[in-house]
């Protein structure tokens, strides 16, 4: 189910919305395309663990609110079907999702506390990175990156 | 001796054609059509500063309210729990003093809403790119990373057996097993992509509720996620392509059955 975009002021478009998310979270509940156990499991640790200064006993900042907040969003927004990715935390409290096992099929994505995807990829005998801010839906960008890392 | 059947096949190329002409509809279904633009404000937004600029500039939208972003999450364990509540500033919601043009002016972006009854595309274009201007000149984005044109559009139906009347398309239950449809939603994006463009086309029903009628809604977006030149032509000459795709799956999703009622 893809990203509706939630621009709509009427209440039909509000009917469309409540619609559409209701199906992506009836699918999104299956164990196959399940993004919501990474939540409520991985993602939920993250918190758990990360969300107090010096969590690492080396000075780390804290997971913030607003990290979180985006990281569950952009898990959520995640196409059905996507591989789902491994979750951690940075020591600057950026919030990290990681795709590939391969030593040179790598991807992560940090995810900040002002919405900015930070990423880098190894592809073979080539690398990517860069930045891609986060509006609510996962840039094509790096859904490429996804597809050619898993 | 054997034959062989050769197949040509000649694939339709999908073609826009702005010298084609759509009928005019004047009873139209569309209870909404919106203009998005995703263009992160280029500057730092004070709220208050960029509210009173806003009023200053729009005198005929008197109607306005501040968007927040609501966040809540609590947290639970043996020493007790705590609900931790945070609301983000995201921009302003204007709208015009006969409630029929919605403006939202965000930080990442600015949409425009014209609600029902709908006028002409002319009027709308216009009042729309009038008001982007304005959020150009106080939020000083730097690139439209999306531009898309939406229509919502209702249509009244008695029952749903009354659907496959009204779309191409209707959805059907599968012949061996014969079973009444209750509900449906179906979402299909398109790629267009010698134009750049998607077309994102939902049909569902809403449900009669209050002594209203079944409704059938048809929601046509098509948008581009390909960066955008700032220039009004390059604008007009995309929304133009966008409208003219809309147009186009309109009159291809419903039956002429459906488009002569909108004929009155």
């Amino acid at each position: 189910m893809a990203t509706i975009h939630d621009n709509g002021e009427s209440q039909t478009a509000g009917f469309i919305r409540h619609r559409m998310a209701d199906c992506s979270r009836q699918l999104q509940k299956s164990a196959v395309f399940g993004i919501e156990s990474v939540i409520r499991g991985e993602l939920a640790d993250v918190w758990e663990e990360c969300s107090q200064p010096n969590w690492d006993c080396y000075n780390a900042l804290p997971v913030t609110w607003d990290a979180f907040h985006f990281a569950e969003q952009f898990l959520r927004s995640l196409p059905l079907g996507t591989a789902t990715p491994s979750v951690g935390a940075e020591p600057d409290g950026q919030i990290t999702f990681d795709w590939g096992r391969a030593p040179r099929r790598r991807l992560s994505v940090s995810v900040s506390p002002d919405g900015e995807l930070h990423y880098a990829a190894l592809l073979g005998p080539g690398k990517t990175c860069g930045t891609e801010p986060f509006f609510g839906e996962v840039p094509r960008t790096i859904l490429n990156l996804i597809r050619q890392v898993r | 001796m054997v034959g062989q059947i050769v197949r040509v096949i000649n694939p339709m190329v999908f073609r826009i054609d702005l010298n084609e002409s759509f009928a005019q509809l004047p009873s139209a279904p569309s209870v909404e059509a919106v203009i998005h633009w995703r263009a992160r404000a280029g500057r730092i937004l004070d709220p208050d500063s960029f509210r009173r600029l806003l009023i200053e500039k729009l005198p005929d939208y008197p109607f306005q309210q501040r968007q927040q972003e609501f966040r809540v999450g609590g947290e639970f364990g043996p020493e007790g729990s705590h609900v931790e509540h945070k609301q983000t500033w995201q921009g302003y919601h204007f709208q015009s003093s006969d409630n029929r043009y919605v403006a939202q002016f965000t930080r990442n972006g600015f949409v425009c809403s014209r609600l029902s009854p709908y006028e002409d595309w002319t009027t709308f274009e216009a009042e729309a790119l009038r008001l982007w201007t304005i959020y150009c000149e106080l939020a000083e984005p730097s690139e439209i990373q999306r531009l898309g044109v939406r229509f919502i559009n209702v249509i009244p139906a008695e029952t749903l057996d009354q659907l496959p009347d009204l779309l191409v398309a209707p959805p059907a239950s599968p012949s061996a097993m014969n079973l009444p449809i209750q509900e449906f939603m179906h979402q299909t994006r398109y790629a267009i992509t010698d134009y750049g463009y998607s077309l994102n086309v939902i049909q569902t029903i809403q449900p009669p509720s209050e002594g209203n009628e079944l409704k059938l809604i048809l929601d046509l977006d098509v948008y581009t996620e390909n960066a955008v030149e700032m220039a009004e032509s390059e604008l007009k000459r995309r929304l133009a392509e966008m409208r003219w795709i809309k147009n186009k799956a309109f009159f291809s999703m419903l039956t002429p059955d459906a488009i002569a009622r909108f004929r009155e």
